[in-house]
This record gives C-alpha cells, structure tokens and sequence, in this order.
C-alpha cells in the first residue's frame, strides 16, 4: 500500500496541489485538503477499484474536501478574511524571473480570486487540467452545458480584467523577440 | 481556445513543496494503519450507513409518539385506572344488595297496615273518556 500511495502521490499530487490552492487561496488549506485525500486513499484503497481515471477520481476528492472546507469556513469565520491572510501564501502560479510576467502571474492570480469558487474550479481544470467539459462535469458533479457556461463566464471576466496587462506582455515580448 | 486562453494555459502552477511529500504519505499511511480498511464496519453501522441522519430521525420520531403516548394514557387514566373503575362499580352493587336487603329486612317486621290503593281508571279503560269531565254544581252556589 505505501508503494502505491508513493506511486499516486508522485503521479497527482502536483496537479491536487494546484487545483486546491487554486480553489481555496491558502496554502495551509491546500495541505490539508492534500493530506486529507491521501489519507482517504490509505485509508480505502477500495475506492481507487474500477475508477478508469486516477486523475478525475483525485480531484473529484480534492473538489470535495475544498467545498468541505469551504462549509466550515463560513460557520465559523468570513472567507474573505482567511483569503487576505493567506494572500501572500495563496498565490497559485509559479514565480517567474522576469518583472512582466511576474506581474502578470499575480494579476491572474487575483483575477482568479475574485471569481466565484465554482467558476475558478472550472477555468482550472479547463485550462491547466486540459480537461473536457465532459470530464470537468464529472470532477465537479454538474452537468456539461453548466460546465461550459461557467467556463465562458468566467473567461469573459477574466479577459476583461486582464485584457490591457496582456497586451502590454504580448507587445513586450513581441518586441523582445523580434529584437 | 484563443491566444488569451493559450496564453493563460501557459503560466506555469507552483509545485507542491518537497519537504510535504515524506509527512503526507507517513500520516496517510498511519490513518491507514489506525482504521484499517479490511475490518468491515460493524453491522449496526453498515445498515445505518447510506443515511444515519434519516433513521436518527425515524428512531427519534418514534421515540416521541411513545412518549406522546404513555404521557395520554396517564392523562385520561389508563389501564390501571380501568381497575379503580371496575372497584367502583363492584362497590355500586355492593351497596345496591345491601339497600334492597335492608328493605326486605324491614318490609318482614314492618308489615303494611293499609292495602294498596286500587290502580287509577286507566284513560284506555273501557267507558273512559278523554273529555274534560266538567265538575258538577254546588248545591249551594
């Protein structure tokens, strides 16, 4: 059983790292929604029999004990203060050398956390998952055609927020490459 | 997907920490070795399990009209009062024996003196009318 938790963990855990930072904004929630999957994992291998995609069935977990957390959150204190707190930790993307896309990444970052929780879930799995509004629909439990709106809602913000920033970068690194 | 969509899909996601994989798979193994999954649940659990909240309620809402239930069975008596009843009357007839012994008793010492009068003419006897029979003059008037 360890050989094969090792085996998940180095296979998925990356990926449920990124989605629940991406979902919940805290790193220390990320941990714990991680932790808690592989537990549950250890814990009844029986639930990995018959699922065709390791992937899916993970972050369908990680999707779960997010929303869980997400629950106990809001009886107990406002979300909004725990994401300030973590605003520092919660940061989603890589760091990056180079000012402008440095930037860029924070100003994504930001976006992403003014969007409503269950839109982020989607433009995640859309877009670093490279999952299908199929897949997506299976993951987060709705059904495809609410996956696709709420990918198109959620992109449409996003355009318009980052839209100016993204021609300055595109503009810069045009520039850079032609030079 | 457009260029802004590429673009997006490009910015690479922070990896998980290094130092967090050793102390996520120790704790995951030790959930695992603390509730082992072989040992089945016990089999009151495994028949409450697809909804205990559910059958939680059911057993508290049967809980309830018993309480309900013995609380109107003290209220209008009960089958314990249906006893005290059955005394009740068994001391009405009781007391009813002794009265009409009492009467025999004295209806034996104390026999009646005068016969009983003759029984009322019956409006339905023969010769009996139901017309006023108007009272007859005085003489004296």
């Amino acid at each position: 059983m360890p050989d094969d938790l090792a085996r998940l963990y180095d296979g998925h855990a990356r990926a449920l790292f990124a989605f629940a930072l991406n979902l919940t904004r805290s790193e220390a929630d990320a941990r714990d929604v991680l932790q808690e999957v592989f537990c549950r994992l250890a814990a009844r291998p029986a639930l990995l029999e018959g699922v065709r995609n390791e992937r899916a069935f993970m972050l369908r977990l990680a999707h779960n004990q997010a929303v869980d957390l997400f629950r106990r959150r809001t009886t107990r204190e406002k979300p909004e203060l725990a994401r300030e707190d973590e605003a520092s930790t919660g940061h989603p993307f890589a760091a990056s050398a180079r000012a402008d896309e440095e930037g860029f990444r924070r100003a994504l970052a930001d976006a992403l956390g003014e969007l409503p929780p269950e839109q982020r879930a989607v433009v995640h799995l859309k877009l670093w998952e490279e999952a299908t509004f199929e897949e997506i629909a299976e993951v987060l439990a709705i059904s495809p055609n609410t996956a696709a709106s709420r990918y198109r809602y959620a992109i449409d913000k996003l355009r318009v927020q980052l839209r100016p920033l993204y021609n300055e970068v595109k503009n810069l690194w045009t520039t850079s490459n032609n030079t | 997907m457009d260029d802004f969509e590429q673009y997006l899909k490009s910015q690479p996601l922070r990896a998980v920490p290094p130092e967090w994989r050793e102390d996520i798979l120790a704790q995951a193994t030790a959930a695992a070795g603390g509730k082992p999954a072989a040992v089945a649940l016990p089999w009151w659990q495994a028949w409450l399990w697809p909804s205990p909240y559910a059958w939680g309620a059911l057993a508290a809402a049967w809980a309830i009209i018993l309480v309900l239930n013995f609380a109107s069975q003290q209220d209008s008596g009960g089958p314990a009062s249906g006893d005290a009843r059955m005394t009740q009357l068994e001391i009405i007839a009781m007391m009813d024996e002794r009265r009409l012994l009492m009467d025999a008793f004295y209806a034996e010492i104390n026999p009646p003196h005068a016969p009983p009068p003759p029984p009322a003419k019956l409006p339905d006897a023969p010769g009996a009318t139901l017309e006023r029979q108007e009272p007859e003059e005085h003489p004296l008037a």
